[in-house]
């Protein structure tokens, strides 16, 4: 099945950042309906509605991320593939609950996901929490913004900064913030696993 | 060529999976015999763990705010607490102890009549007993609705539970402004009310009305429920935006607390009866809340 004009350009979108990822995300979930079908197929593998939100929004960061990263391999329409893994992303959720055994089938289909920020252990997400709150808020919304490449024109005007030089210099100051950050604490360089 | 970029560089490309076979062997070489690039390495990988947390953040609350809209749309039937039943049982108690007392009442009025007119008997005790006798009905202060019970903090969470912002982000508009105002509706979703407010501040080429509808919608977020009604108050005779602001003006004078709820309900039963109106079902929906039916 070849991939819509449509879809390409909500990839292209997404991998260029910024407002114009905002907007492709938006036009995906509110004029695809995708979200709705999500909920349609989870609803009748008896999700419940806080399972269910946690298993989209699960579904929709693999998504992002890997159009972003370019490892959608454009072989089905961005719905069939967003489809696809929230089906996968429950069938985790349920084997972790049930212990049950993912067959080598199903892997297969979905070989080009990515798995480890699946693995996050609740520690982690509470470390990394504990990290970015002691950045403080205007540097989390900028390091936000400057991941989800925006640019730095983009920022300026966000942030209020008075030109994209201005942003260029906050950004570099808050990256650095968060490698000292990391590297000042031991019990991060232990967890990160930083010798 | 590994050399052509800086280190950092070379260091994201690989982790980005984004670096050639030459590259990945130079990175993979020198992980093993290189301390310093070592611990570069791994630092630029926990820099883009955190900074890939802080997109996961965001993309989540995409998802949930359509989780939101859907909950607005198709609100769960409300169960009604043990404390509803037992006001509900009180209240029909004292309706029936009411209605009976009124019936006493109205037997002993009609019995000397009936002595003294017997012909006319039937047409007086129809009379008496007719519901449109003031005295057979029951006050309307000894009915208490179960709306009462609302406190003020009840009815702003009421209100704020079925306010929800306009679906904006989506449309074209191809001039400067569009970009500002993208990012004021998300500004405004993520609750960053400043920079929003310095956005409003900064749009040129949008329409007086739009701007007073994008201020009243930064006052709601604010929970200025006055300033937010005085602007939607100025949209109701505006074309575009008259339906919604009827809607917003509801829910900024419920949320102003009990001293404004009758004014809501009556504003909240104009849209119910207009049956065009779009925000009916959302009426119909938030009435149902506030009645606890």
């Amino acid at each position: 099945m070849s991939i819509s004009i449509e879809d390409v350009s909500i990839i292209e979108a997404i991998q260029a950042g910024g407002a114009v990822r905002q907007k492709a995300l938006n036009q995906f979930i509110y004029h695809q309906k995708v979200l709705a079908e999500a909920m349609r197929y989870l609803q009748t593998q008896g999700g419940q509605s806080f399972d269910m939100e946690d298993a989209i929004q699960e579904a929709f960061l693999i998504f992002d991320r890997n159009i972003r990263y370019n490892t959608f391999r454009r072989q089905s329409s961005l719905k069939t593939y967003f489809i696809s893994i929230v089906k996968w992303q429950w069938v985790n959720r349920k084997r972790k609950m049930s212990k049950e055994v993912l067959t080598e089938a199903h892997e297969e289909n979905i070989h080009d996901l990515s798995t480890q920020y699946l693995l996050a252990s609740t520690e982690k997400t509470l470390v990394l929490a504990g990290l970015v709150q002691r950045l403080g808020d205007r540097c989390k919304q900028m390091l936000t913004l400057f991941q989800t490449s925006h640019s730095m024109k983009e920022i300026a005007d966000i942030m209020q900064f008075r030109g994209e030089q201005v942003a260029n210099n906050e950004v570099s100051k808050c990256r650095k913030r968060l490698r000292e950050t990391i590297e000042k604490d031991p019990t991060l360089l232990e967890f990160f696993n930083i010798s | 060529m590994a050399d052509s970029y800086p280190i950092e560089i070379l260091i994201q490309r690989y982790l980005a999976g984004q670096a050639s076979s030459e590259e990945i062997l130079q990175v993979e070489k020198r992980l093993v015999i290189d301390t310093a690039f070592k611990k570069m390495f791994d630092l630029i990988k926990q820099e883009q763990i955190v900074l890939e947390s802080l997109v996961e953040t965001e993309t989540k609350s995409y998802v949930h705010d359509w989780f939101v809209s859907q909950k607005v749309t198709n609100p769960k039937p409300i169960k009604p607490s043990r404390w509803a039943w037992i006001f509900s049982f009180t209240i029909l108690t004292l309706l029936t102890y009411l209605y009976l007392h009124k019936k006493t009442e109205v037997v002993s009025t009609v019995q000397p009549l009936s002595l003294k007119v017997d012909s006319t008997s039937k047409q007086v005790d129809t009379i008496n007993a007719s519901p449109t006798n003031p005295k057979n009905q029951i006050p309307e202060k000894n009915a208490i609705p179960a709306d009462e019970q609302l406190s003020n903090k009840n009815l702003e969470d009421v209100a704020l539970a079925s306010y929800e912002l306009p679906l904006d982000e989506g449309v074209l508009r191809g001039n400067a402004d569009e970009n500002q105002i993208n990012m004021f509706w998300q500004n405004l979703r993520l609750k960053q009310y400043n920079q929003a407010n310095n956005q409003l501040d900064s749009l040129s080429q949008i329409s007086g009305d739009e701007k007073k509808y994008l201020l009243a919608h930064l006052y709601m977020g604010q929970r200025k429920y006055n300033q937010a009604l005085k602007e939607f108050n100025l949209l109701k005779n505006a074309a575009q935006y008259k339906d919604d602001a009827q809607w917003y003006i509801i829910l900024g004078t419920l949320a102003k607390g009990k001293k404004s709820y009758t004014e809501a309900r009556t504003l909240l039963d104009a849209i119910m009866l207009d049956t065009s109106h779009p925000r009916r079902e959302e009426a119909l929906i938030l009435k149902r809340k506030l009645i606890g039916k």
